[in-house]
């Protein structure tokens, strides 16, 4: 009879794991390695927002939308509704828009959870996180937070899926300093706004909670009714890097969340 | 309905009624110090209604002050919208020919400007309502929003004390002693919304544990000061771990 194993120490064994791409580098990582040649063709990219104007000419189109909304009569409280929807306020299509520009190829799909009920809009928010997931996004971009701590655990639980289902959570940091779920965890991308031209400019600051800087003030912006502004807001610097990563995925495909960090921590060393 | 139940409703009424004058008083002085820090063209407050699914303002002070205060916009729309549906803040420099943005903010104040920096005014978790800087030369998010936390303060000290009202009425009910009180208090904080609900429905069960035994009332004590102690802590526990990072 051979001794009883701890838990979880059977994932290791030989031939149970899964795959990983190796990061086949000569030195340390550049940017023509990690993107030359890609338009982020192939790589599926969420929007949980406002809605995706998809006749907005700085979005090109869409390849899926869903809505999230609060229905009592549902067992989870919520329904998901498929099919072509506006943008109510043109924060979705502005993220859209600028994901778009970075990476031309990518399949866009928005995940509307702000509408014109704001009741429990946190666990709305979760649901659509939750749809991301398991609709298999490889990137998810998180231009809203909550800052109710009554959500914690929640998002605690959906983040850590995405990581291990190898899906890009980039989440803006609040405006302002106040708590910001999922934002401030570690395992997501968090990012916030720095002052610059250019759309691929990137930093990284290990000291957290807001990991990556990336363009995001003074950005022309699509917006409703096919309009474009000119705005500023942590927002923005989060489809930047979603858009980042997403001409990496597609060059790269399968890398892990901790894969991509390092790589994208290479960039920004690249630029500096 | 009993006197007492009757009174409660009345200072319902009329507590928010009787404080307003003075709390818009400071939220227009709050406008006005606002717009002149960061010399703006127009500084405004509006105040979110669930319910209603509007954003109603308030207070405001600059261009256009006059007609923008009293005006009722639906949060279905616009960025002002969106900052109280989201709690997140946005700036934008230049508004180019977005007609939901004029008809949001610009129509019904004769005042068209070229830049919005607009926060959320923020209680704890819950969003009040919306600051809104119109063409101010000397602001970013992160001033726009510590002069929201100012209004924050004003805006919630009036609900507290419209809260406070009606549980003192509570208070004083609870002190005549007479038979029909928990029954026409429990009415009462039906009538009554959100957290002062809460607080008149803990009202009328004090008043019923009063009637209780020595013992009962002890046990009673005990259990509360329990739950208190345990829901301090927790809440401490989760600040401790939140300042760590």
């Amino acid at each position: 009879m051979t001794d009883p194993i701890p838990a979880w120490s059977d994932a290791f064994t030989p031939g149970q794991l899964p795959d990983i791409p190796l990061l086949d580098l000569d030195g340390p990582v550049t940017w023509p390695w990690a993107i030359d040649g890609s338009t982020g063709a192939g790589v599926k990219v969420a929007i949980i927002d406002s809605g995706i104007d998809a006749e907005h000419p700085a979005v090109g189109g869409v390849d899926g939308a869903v809505i999230i909304e609060p229905d009592d009569d549902a067992e989870d409280g919520y329904r998901v509704v498929e099919g072509p929807h506006a943008d109510l306020y043109g924060h979705g299509t502005a993220c859209a828009g600028i994901v778009r520009s970075v990476a031309p190829e990518v399949a866009l799909y928005s995940v509307r959870v702000l509408g014109e009920r704001l009741t429990g809009k946190g666990w709305i928010f979760a649901a659509g996180l939750d749809w991301a997931i398991t609709a298999g996004m490889d990137v998810v971009n998180l231009s809203l937070s909550t800052s109710s701590d009554d959500y914690l655990q929640m998002f605690h639980e959906l983040t850590d899926q995405a990581a291990f289902a190898r899906v890009m959570l980039v989440s803006a940091m609040a405006n302002e300093p106040k708590t910001t779920i999922p934002s401030e965890f570690s395992s997501v991308f968090s990012t916030a706004a720095i002052h610059c031209d250019d759309p691929l400019e990137l930093r990284y600051n290990a000291a957290g909670p807001a990991e990556w800087g990336a363009r995001g003030i003074d950005v022309d912006v699509a917006w409703a009714n096919g309009s474009t502004i000119t705005a500023t807001g942590n927002s923005f610097a989060a489809p930047h890097v979603a858009g980042l990563i997403a001409l990496l995925l597609s060059k790269h495909p399968g890398l892990t969340p901790f894969q991509v960090k390092t790589v994208l921590a290479g960039l920004a060393a690249a630029r500096s | 309905m009993t006197a007492i139940a009757e009174l409660v409703s009345l200072l319902d009424e009329l507590g928010p009624a009787l404080l307003s004058a003075d709390d818009s008083a400071g939220l227009m002085a709050l406008c006005e110090a606002a717009r002149t820090a960061t010399d703006a063209a127009a500084c405004s407050v509006s105040v979110l209604d669930e319910q209603a699914g509007e954003l109603h303002y308030v207070a405001a002070a600059g261009a256009g002050a006059d007609q923008i205060v009293g005006t009722r916009l639906s949060l279905g729309q616009g960025i002002a919208g969106f900052v109280a549906s989201s709690g997140q803040g946005i700036s934008v420099s230049e508004v180019r020919h977005d007609p939901r943005f004029a008809q949001d903010v610009a129509l019904s104040t004769g005042y068209v400007p070229t830049a919005l920096l607009a926060v959320p005014i923020r209680h704890r978790d819950t969003t009040l309502g919306v600051l809104s800087l119109l063409d101010a030369a000397r602001a970013d998010l992160t001033l726009a929003a510590g002069l929201a936390s100012l209004a924050a303060h004003t805006m919630h000290r009036a609900t507290t004390t419209a809260t406070l009202g009606r549980v003192v009425a509570v208070a004083l009910a609870a002190q005549t002693g007479s038979a029909d009180l928990a029954e026409a208090l429990r009415s009462a904080a039906t009538l009554s919304s959100g957290e002062s609900a809460d607080l008149a429905e803990l009202a009328a069960l004090y008043v019923e544990l009063g009637r209780l035994g020595i013992d009962d009332r002890a046990a009673a004590t005990r259990i509360v000061g329990q739950f208190t102690a345990h829901a301090s802590a927790a809440r401490q526990r989760m600040t401790v771990r939140r300042t760590r990072r």
